[in-house]
């Protein structure tokens, strides 16, 4: 009889233990699972938080850039219609090249066909914004690509029409490739 | 005692439990997905349709050996929006991944809402932006994405331009003059395989690349292509009277006469291949292949201008790939359909796609693949002289059929740019388009253990053409499933995968037998004539029992007719179709046809008939596809 209440008492004792121990086990796995979830929002939140900030100051930048780039081309504008020569054109834009580090310098046709300052032609794919370029007289920025070259971004204005080495352009663009245009933006911004 | 003992026992074990626990959970946290994907035993199932058989020469068997994890369904379909937009119709969802080459932003509109925006994912950002904006719809959304560039020109003989002292033309002047010079000199300067739609167009838009590339060519060009699907546009009055008058001058420079409109490729590729035609319209790849098989040396012209700087090279993707928004609503699936696409795209993927041939590539970092032939036109490249033709569906028509009474000289400029003017307005009614009957039961496409009803029913009703005993076909058979539900002629004809050469006569048993061992048993050279399962042989009038000793390798064990074996004594009469090509050549499945079988398959040609005739005359009959049989059983085993 007692040996029958102990062992029932110890039974009972088991039963206890096995559900404490279950319960904290699962409060266990909750906690983890929990604080899991907690690093993973909060290193979710930051990072997201960070991104956007990094985008925002590139965005600005980025503007900065384009306005900057713009405003520089429409200044160009009167000189070049009133350059006695192809080669002081030149001479001009090779200057002006080393001092704002742009890859490249395009007199823009009609249709979209450039000649550049060493006379090497070609045709600049600037999509819809062509048009916009050349017939609402917009100043235009657009992604575009030579086979085999690296992309570029092109920053184009509208031009009185003109000639150079023959060609005859309504538009000037400047580009940067990639290398150029991250270091370009590392001088104005950070 | 006992209590300190049991309490003792009981904290190993809840520690050990606990231990466990937290192991388990921490493992589940850290590999979510790999958890999902290993709790699928099955391997993803991933449907893939193929513009062509030319994908399957070395892309479909890469794919399946680096993708080991997949099981790939390949269909070939067929070269068009509208074959998918049935194909939506029908089956109320399209397959998982989808090509095509005819592209046009407006042709694909209609598909827009069922197919999955790719605009954000990793292997969208492989492009060049500026190429991929091309097919960014208004919303920004971009569901379609271009593989590498075939190249499109015209192919010199250079080493005939040297023999008779011709220089190689630089523009549109000295090409006149080379193509003068070598019919003085009884050598056909010029060659074209008129006949097809894509030749016409290529000609027609290629000859006037510079005014279809001006500011009014490119904006007449985007009207175009973003047209609403009720709204029509017609051709401009600045541009295209141009295009019209400058290709009445080609026509004209390369000496067209009326007939050369029936030419189809081999009658203009042999004496070009034969060095008897100095100049040829076809691909960069083709040039390639073409200098090494026939040995000697070939260069791409492009399309010529006035000066050697206004040449141009017209240019269009192998093909465009789309994914369905059904299965992108499957993330693991779409993680494995972009994984796919992901391959597809890299360097290899293009380089395994374009087979040895030349192309451009729209991706970064993946450079031009290098060719002899194209080495030519560097400069051209290099100054980005790359057309891309426009490519609708309606423009490939229109373009052959106006080309053509061009040709013949029922049209001239003027003519030809109202009347293709007018069928751009006011649509001709196709009379293909006209239904035929209503089937009433439905055939699966899927390939069974007793193999596919669709290709059964289909060849079935070939079989009934000419009341033969037996058919036996090979190469992919189907391209869809039969569905319940009005047919016309265009439908009926998208349901068999692409055409075929068809043959009729007296086989005998043994014939028969060796016809179906060359036709399932993997040679001694390995090569193995079943590709891919769902492309095994279809037999109607006669089963044949295999067994499957490895995955998609087969040993013929018996061949029946009406459930006994076949009498190898006995003569039948037996149709035959399929794609010899894709038997025999080393690209595909590297399995020449037994000499015996092959005097026959030249002897029993049926004249003027191939498959799309066949089904056509044999279902203007029937007005239904007929039932299938289980004309297949696969063991499984050793």
């Amino acid at each position: 009889m007692k040996n029958q209440k102990e062992a029932r008492t110890a039974t009972r004792h088991r039963v206890f233990v096995a559900a404490v121990v279950l319960v904290c086990s699962a409060a266990t796995v909750m906690g983890v699972h929990a604080y899991m979830g907690f690093m993973n929002r909060t290193i979710y939140d930051e990072s997201s938080a960070h991104l956007t900030e990094i985008y925002h100051q590139a965005n600005q930048t980025l503007n900065n850039k384009v306005s900057f780039n713009w405003g520089i081309m429409q200044m160009w504008l009167p000189y070049l219609e009133i350059a006695q020569s192809d080669a002081e054109i030149r001479s001009f834009l090779a200057s002006a090249q080393e001092e704002y580090d742009f890859t490249d310098f395009f007199f823009i046709s009609r249709d979209g066909s450039y000649i550049t300052l060493d006379g090497e032609q070609g045709y600049l794919d600037l999509g819809q914004m062509q048009s916009q370029l050349i017939l609402e007289q917009q100043p235009v920025v657009a992604n575009s690509v030579v086979p085999n070259n690296p992309e570029i971004m092109v920053f184009a204005v509208p031009a009185e029409k003109g000639s150079y080495q023959g060609f005859g352009y309504e538009a000037i663009a400047i580009s940067y490739n990639n290398a150029d245009l991250m270091e370009s933006l590392k001088i104005s911004a950070f | 005692m006992t209590t300190s003992k049991i309490s003792r026992r009981s904290f190993l074990q809840a520690s050990g439990a606990l231990a466990a626990m937290t192991t388990l959970s921490a493992c589940s946290a850290d590999n979510d997905d790999s958890a999902a994907s290993n709790s699928n035993s099955d391997k993803i199932r991933i449907t893939f349709y193929l513009w062509d058989r030319s994908m399957m020469k070395a892309l479909t068997p890469w794919l399946e050996q680096k993708f080991p994890e997949y099981e790939f369904n390949f269909l070939l379909g067929f070269n068009s929006m509208e074959y998918y937009h049935d194909l939506l119709g029908r089956a109320e969802q399209l397959p998982d991944i989808i090509t095509c080459r005819r592209f046009s932003l407006n042709d694909a509109a209609s598909l827009a809402d069922h197919l999955a925006d790719l605009s954000t994912t990793e292997v969208a950002g492989t492009f060049y932006a500026s190429y991929l904006n091309t097919n960014k719809e208004p919303g920004g959304a971009i569901r379609w994405l271009p593989m590498c560039a075939e190249v499109d020109g015209t192919v010199a003989n250079v080493d005939l331009f040297e023999q008779h002292g011709i220089p190689l033309p630089t523009n549109y002047a000295e090409f006149v003059d080379a193509i003068d010079a070598f019919e003085a000199a009884g050598i056909k300067g010029y060659g074209a395989d008129w006949a097809y739609d894509y030749t016409c167009l290529e000609t027609m838009q290629g000859c006037a690349i510079p005014e279809l590339m001006s500011l009014e060519g490119t904006a007449w060009r985007m009207n175009y292509e973003s047209e609403a699907q009720d709204s029509r546009t017609g051709l401009d009055d600045v541009v295209w009277p141009t295009v019209f008058e400058k290709y009445e001058q080609f026509l004209k420079d390369v000496r067209v006469q009326p007939g050369d409109e029936k030419y189809e490729l081999n009658p203009i590729a042999k004496p070009f291949f034969e060095q008897k035609t100095a100049m040829l319209r076809t691909t960069a790849s083709a040039a390639d292949n073409i200098s090494s098989t026939y040995g000697f040396n070939t260069v791409v012209l492009p399309y010529f201008g006035e000066t050697d700087k206004d040449g141009w090279l017209l240019t269009y993707p192998m093909c465009q790939t789309a994914v369905s928004n059904t299965a992108a609503q499957d993330e693991t699936k779409l993680a494995a359909i972009l994984r796919v696409l992901q391959a597809m795209y890299s360097a290899e993927g293009q380089r395994v796609l374009a087979a040895g041939g030349s192309v451009l590539s729209y991706n970064k970092e993946v450079d031009t693949t290098s060719s002899k032939a194209l080495e030519h036109d560097n400069d051209i490249i290099a100054a980005n002289h790359l057309y891309v033709r426009l490519a609708s569906t309606e423009i490939f028509s229109i373009s052959q059929e106006v080309g053509h009474k061009m040709i013949i000289g029922e049209y001239d400029a003027k003519a030809a740019y109202e009347a293709f003017n007018d069928q751009l307005v006011s649509p001709k009614k196709n009379p293909e388009t006209e239904v035929l009957f209503t089937q009433n039961i439905a055939y699966p496409i899927d390939m069974t253990e007793h193999g596919s009803a669709a290709a059964s029913s289909v060849l079935t009703a070939l079989r009934a053409t000419y009341n033969a005993d037996i058919a036996v076909g090979y190469s992919p058979i189907v391209s869809t499933s039969i569905y319940c539900g009005d047919y016309t002629t265009q439908q009926i004809l998208w349901v068999m995968a692409g055409n075929y050469g068809v043959t009729q006569g007296e086989y005998t048993g043994a014939e028969l037998l060796q016809m179906m061992e060359w036709l399932v048993n993997v040679k001694e050279n390995g090569a193995n004539p079943i590709r891919h399962r769902s492309f095994m042989p279809v037999t109607s009038g006669m089963e044949y029992k295999v067994t499957e000793y490895e995955r998609c390798k087969f040993r013929l064990e018996e061949v029946t007719v009406n459930g006994e074996p076949l009498n190898e004594a006995a003569t039948y009469t037996v149709f035959v179709a399929g794609t010899d090509v894709w038997m025999e050549d080393e690209n595909f499945c590297n399995c020449p046809m037994p000499e015996s079988l092959k005097t026959k398959r030249m002897d029993y040609a049926i004249e003027g008939a191939d498959s799309r005739s066949c089904l056509k005359e044999s279902l203007a009959n029937s007005k239904q596809f007929p039932a299938p049989s289980n004309y297949l059983t696969i063991i499984q085993g050793a």
